[in-house]
């Protein structure tokens, strides 16, 4: 090769020429050498090569190149980690140095929340120059947590020489400018409209709502709250044609200082992300009416419909429909004896009145939700008067049963109901379906709860169809009996038996009626109960009494009742202490925050919603969770039995049950390292369901059962 | 670190971390092995047995 060509000759000039001349230029390229550890491989970059003349700031950037399954986190890390520290400390012609975060990721993990970056992450620094126009030397002592599945705190300096010089290197400003975009907006150049925010007193709980011009798509938030506070997942809604943002998040750890300004970061789709000092409300927002979800389909809606009758009829033989059975056999034996037609328009009256009772509870419902009221099943037993009101007629029921005296309307509305029609005459019946309806309704059954919770978490239409279909499975054994009114002759023929089974029935309700005085003394105090009980106690008596007129004894009782009703409401004392009963568990009181706490740190967590008023609850406590061998796993080391009494209302249960789409009680979960998320119990519990669901939830070659 | 204390403690953890070779949390010595990182409980306890198997007192 020693007679080359003058052209290659020539050639091979000019590309090393041309070698050198990017090498040369290369020389003072803007980025440090490289920091590199397993987990992460770290480099300063600055996107000017060197100081211009004049230039008083330079655009920089701290690269971190996270290995795979290797993350690092934002300057709020959430509620484990720590963000990345920079020490500048060794610099020189460095006056300040303003660390950008581009808008973080969510990671959870055995229900821990926590924020950062995975894969690849630019922090981009706006260093300002003591000496502008001066070069600059760079010394950035990094601090960091690298985790994946073990955390690896990082130290490591990065140095970086900045002569003069004016070019750039396009590259790493590129990757700077590529994460200064990510770094959230303001709230004017994000479209934000309005942020507000509300942390309860107890500081359980932090709403936020926000407002952009354009409709939101898979939004997340981010709210900061001072320093050590830390927040659960988010519940996030939209409302306003997607425009507006509300989102609730429990508060796990609040706030070292409560008076702290929150602050709300916010990312959607197509890397959209802003930070917002939202306004401090004083009241919490209510959630958005969700239209979110799109219209059922025609096939959808009839499962739905199926689901409903199957829990209303399941209702029937539910414990908590106990108490109604005495109604139900009473009024069947009224109809003893009477006629086919009668029986028929007896019975379609009483499911009339049932179905009447699900669209009026459907109807308040409703009007409920549209006012940003919690609503949930059974609800109605949070109220004391209501069972006031329940208290007081079970016990005229008892005592009329018992013989105590006839109930005889009025003559006057005797004749009113008679020209309404021969419906008139079935007052009774519709009134005592509507009252089976009404007791039927503290507790939640199978597909009870998959029916409500579609019905209240949708449109209105979907609640009126779900409570219609939810009243025809409850009234299906009167409507079996009014299309076959025969089946009524199959009760033995009346004779004194009758008279038995009237005082066994009065009894029955009596014990009911003492039930529900039990539950308001939960609801609402000794005091309240008191005067509930002695102002019923007047209201039968006056009623036995033989020689009061009509009239009279109407004028009497009624305001009688009237002054119960606003007796219990006004002696209702909602923070009266709840004297717990004896407890078969050591039942810690519910606190979500410490489900993740406890789970986190390998422990299974049994969780127990129940209520006084709730008498499946009392059925599960009496039949599974307070026998072995579940009372033994749930005393057993490892495993924490919590129990949250939603007897009087309780938003933080509400929230926490809606999380799982129910909407009543019972409900049981339970969580452990291999369920962080929890498993949830069907309402009637077995033994073999619980110990399989403690086991799942403890994981691998853990067998709860056979622990000491 | 703002107490002696808390000094105290934190020279102990660096103390103990260099002389097991720790990079970082979670670790754990068992018997004769450094576990580092997140292990499921099953590994865990068969570790225990192993090293309650092979008596690692005489190693020490």
């Amino acid at each position: 090769m020693l007679n080359r060509s003058p052209q290659k000759g020539v050639a091979a000039v000019l590309l090393s020429a041309l070698f050198l001349v990017t090498w040369a230029a290369a020389v003072p390229a803007a980025t440090s050498e490289q920091a590199t550890t397993p987990a992460v491989s770290a480099q300063l970059i600055t996107a000017e090569n060197g100081i211009a003349p004049g230039s008083g700031t330079i655009s920089a950037g701290l690269a971190l190149d996270l290995g795979e399954g290797w993350k690092t986190y934002w300057r709020t890390p959430g509620e484990v980690g720590f963000p990345p520290e920079i020490d500048w400390a060794g610099s020189r012609n460095v006056a300040e140095v303003e660390f950008q975060w581009p808008a973080p990721e969510r990671f959870t993990a055995f229900g821990i929340e926590n924020f950062g970056y995975l894969d690849e992450v630019v922090f981009p620094l706006r260093i300002a120059l003591e000496q502008p126009g001066q070069p600059a030397h760079l010394s950035a002592a990094v601090t960091l947590l690298a985790c994946s599945d073990i955390c690896v705190p990082q130290d490591f300096t990065l140095t970086l020489d900045l002569p003069r010089g004016a070019s750039i290197d396009a590259e790493s400003a590129a990757r700077i400018a590529d994460f200064a975009s990510r770094v959230p907006l303001g709230a004017e150049a994000g479209g934000i409209r309005s942020a507000a925010a509300h942390v309860d007193d107890e500081a359980t709980a932090l709403t936020v709502t926000l407002r952009r011009s354009s409709p939101f798509r898979t939004p997340d938030v981010f709210p900061e709250l001072g320093e050590y506070a830390s927040f659960g997942p988010p519940d996030i809604r939209l409302g306003e044609e997607g425009r507006l943002l509300w989102a609730r998040l429990p508060i796990l750890s609040p706030p070292a200082d409560p008076t702290a300004t929150p602050s709300l970061a916010a990312t959607d789709t197509g890397g959209w992300a802003v930070t917002v000092t939202p306004d401090r409300l004083a009241a919490a927002p209510s959630p958005p009416y969700t239209e979110a979800r799109a219209a059922a389909s025609m096939s959808g809606m009839v499962w739905v419909a199926l689901t409903a009758f199957l829990g209303g009829l399941i209702l029937n033989v539910m414990p908590c429909v106990l108490p109604v059975l005495s109604i139900k056999l009473s009024s069947a034996m009224k109809l003893d004896g009477a006629g086919s037609a009668r029986v028929r328009r007896g019975f379609l009256a009483s499911a009339a009145g049932i179905v009447a009772f699900m669209w009026g509870l459907a109807a308040v419902l409703f009007a409920l939700r549209q006012a940003g009221v919690t609503i949930g099943w059974g609800l109605q037993f949070q109220n004391p008067v209501f069972l006031a009101l329940m208290i007081g007629i079970l016990a005229i029921f008892a005592a009329n049963l018992a013989g105590a005296f006839e109930i005889v309307l009025p003559a006057g509305m005797q004749t009113r109901l008679a020209r309404v029609g021969s419906a008139g005459g079935h007052v009774g019946d519709f009134l005592t379906g509507a009252f089976a309806a009404v007791l039927a309704t503290p507790c939640s059954a199978p597909f009870l709860g998959t029916a409500i919770a579609f019905a209240l978490a949708g449109r209105g239409t979907d609640i009126a169809l779900v409570f219609t279909f939810l009243g025809l499975g409850l009234a299906a054994p009167y409507l079996l009996v009014a299309a076959r009114p025969g089946l009524v002759r199959h009760l033995p023929r009346p004779g004194r038996w009758m008279i038995a089974l009237r005082v066994v029935l009065g009894l029955l309700l009596a014990v009911t009626a003492a039930w529900l005085v039990w539950v308001l003394r939960g609801v609402a105090g000794t005091p309240a109960m008191l005067a509930v009980v002695g102002m019923t106690a007047g209201l039968v008596l006056l009623l036995s009494l033989p020689k009061l007129r009509g009239p009279i004894r109407a004028g009497l009782a009624l305001p009688l009742l009237g002054l119960m009703l606003f007796g219990a409401g006004y002696l209702a004392d909602a923070s009266a202490p709840r004297a717990p009963g004896a407890q078969m568990t050591d039942w810690l009181p519910f606190d979500r925050a410490a489900i993740a706490r406890r789970v986190s740190t390998g422990e299974v967590v049994f969780v127990d919603v129940t209520a006084d008023w709730c008498l499946t609850c009392k059925a599960n406590k009496a039949l599974v969770l307070d026998r072995d061998p579940v009372v033994s796993a749930l005393a057993a080391e490892g495993v924490t039995p919590m129990q949250a009494d939603w007897t009087r209302p309780d938003p933080a249960i509400s929230r926490y049950l809606e999380g799982f789409e129910r909407y009543g009680i019972p409900f049981n979960a339970a969580y452990g390292p291999a369920a962080p998320d929890g498993i949830v119990l069907p309402e009637l519990l077995t033994t073999d369901a619980v110990m399989a669901a403690l086991d799942d939830a403890a994981g691998e070659g853990r067998d709860i059962a056979e622990r000491p | 670190m703002q107490s002696e204390e808390i000094v105290g403690e934190l020279m102990v953890s660096k103390a103990l971390a260099r002389t097991f070779g720790f990079i970082g949390t979670p670790a754990m010595v068992v018997g004769g092995t450094v576990i580092q990182g997140e292990i499921t409980e099953g590994v865990l306890r068969r570790l225990v047995e192993i090293e309650r198997e092979e008596g690692w007192r005489r190693i020490c």
